[in-house]
């Protein structure tokens, strides 16, 4: 859901897609709070899907995946899309600067 | 209808909760201002960001024009990221910000230096600041305005980057967060020497939204409060802006304890403290708390809606005032800066000045 504060951070210079990738949401699971790039740092580490644009997250506490559209950040598939890729270029480039294998 | 006091002498009194004639009111209109240089023509965003004097005199036209209460010298939030080395977008008219960051490994963070703080925009921001503080003394309360450690840091590594790292590696990120704040303390020195009377901060991830306690308490917290003590022990007073959804109230404003607390209302997140609340809730106690106007406003709104919602705040503000045995501690402002575009509309800011000064008068 858009609302002022991602405007205050893109007037910050942090775009939509950063802000939505760092803002908590709750596991619709286990009720968990973490942001999607925790997801990515921590449950999803060392998944080949994780730099290959994948829509899903992964809770670290209970394990369990869901899709992103489950969050209240990404309302609809296509910024679903939008987010997975934006992600997923950020995933690529940290495991080719830390010499991560882009599968476990 | 003329106020009773001076401008400094109105906002002396909000922040010591004394009798003031009315709210103090300061819509945080920095870069904005540059519309007014030039015989009313402006000049370019990049030439007002790489002079030291059209910074300066932005400022200095803006309180001639909308005779503000207060002048905070706010330039961009990629000045520092900037002069650590990250290649900063500079288009003619839009806010500047990063699009190459300089962290590519962890060991990045270990090359992080303090740059020479007299050159690149670092020294244009303290001799700027030092020439509308020396030409607005006496008039308003002037402050300079910095980027917190993190801030800078998530400026210059890239934001994702460095919270992927922050739960990876994190002594990787104190490393460059300890050269940062060398650096800061390095700008809070010489913001001292400008005769500016305060600094403002932007701590901008003291969020519930992207850092619990925890996270705040071991990666911002310890480098603010050292910079915070500096920051008195320089002669200024200390002033917090935080723009964020859900912030840290009781570290920022209860632990940091600032004379001035600049905040934001998203009536849309649930959790969002509206400024009654703020007051409510004790925070207005021993700070002034500034807010709460939507900024997007003075692009989007009409003359007629921001004065409806400025006289909605003024009310707002002196019914929970009362409530809690206040007296002035609150300041009519926007919530984060007015935007710097072209197309933000001068007379919405000018509307919100002189609102203020009908609806905000206090008995």
């Amino acid at each position: 859901m858009v609302d002022g504060f991602y405007e205050a951070m893109r007037a910050k210079g942090f775009s939509y897609n950063t802000t939505a990738a760092l803002k908590k949401f709750r596991c619709p699971e286990c009720g968990f709070e973490f942001s999607m790039m925790y997801a990515r740092a921590i449950a999803c580490q060392g998944c080949s899907e994780a730099n290959n644009n994948c829509p899903k997250l992964r809770c670290s506490k209970c394990d369990s995946e869901f899709f992103m559209t489950d969050t209240p950040q990404v309302s609809n598939d296509y910024q679903q899309r939008n987010l997975s890729e934006h992600i997923g270029r950020i995933v690529t480039k940290y495991n080719n600067d830390m010499g991560y294998a882009h599968k476990r | 209808m003329t106020d009773g006091m001076t401008h400094v002498e109105r906002v002396m009194a909000a922040i010591t909760n004394e009798k003031a004639d009315r709210l103090p009111v300061y819509p945080i209109a920095c870069g904005v201002n540059r519309k007014l240089l030039n015989g009313g023509k402006g000049v370019s965003y990049r030439d007002w960001c790489h002079d030291p004097k059209l910074f300066a005199q932005a400022f200095i036209e803006g309180q001639k024009y909308f005779d503000f209460d207060m002048a905070i010298g706010l330039m961009d939030l990629s000045v520092m990221a900037g002069d650590l080395g990250a290649h900063v977008r500079m288009d003619e008219q839009n806010t500047p910000f990063v699009d190459k960051h300089i962290v590519n490994s962890l060991e990045d963070y270990e090359k992080f230096e303090v740059p020479d703080i007299k050159k690149g925009r670092s020294g244009v921001l303290i001799e700027g600041t030092r020439l509308f503080s020396k030409a607005l003394a006496g008039q308003v309360i002037t402050a300079g305005f910095l980027e917190g450690p993190l801030l800078a840091l998530s400026q210059t590594a890239g934001a994702e980057r460095m919270f992927m790292d922050m739960f990876t590696d994190p002594s990787a990120i104190h490393k460059a967060l300890k050269v940062i704040t060398d650096y800061d303390a390095e700008m809070v020195k010489a913001f001292g020497t400008t005769g500016c009377n305060g600094l403002c901060w932007d701590y901008l991830w003291a969020n519930y939204s992207c850092l619990g306690d925890a996270e705040y308490g071991e990666f911002e917290s310890p480098y603010a409060q050292k910079l915070n003590k500096l920051t008195g022990e320089n002669g200024m007073a200390l002033a917090i802006h935080n723009c964020a959804d859900l912030p840290h109230l009781d570290t920022q404003i209860k632990k940091f304890k600032p004379a001035i607390y600049s905040m934001a209302y998203y009536p849309l997140i649930p959790g969002s403290p509206s400024a009654s609340e703020v007051i409510e809730k004790g925070y207005a106690d021993n700070c002034l708390v500034g807010g709460q106007i939507d900024p997007q406003l003075f692009i989007r709104g009409t003359v007629e809606k921001i004065s409806k919602v400025t006289s909605d705040l003024c009310h707002e503000v002196k019914t929970a005032l009362c409530k809690r045995g206040l007296n002035s501690r609150y300041c009519i402002a926007s919530g984060c800066e007015v935007p710097p575009d072209i197309n933000t509309k001068l007379e919405n800011i000018k509307a919100v000045v002189d609102v203020t000064k009908k609806e905000g008068r206090l008995n």
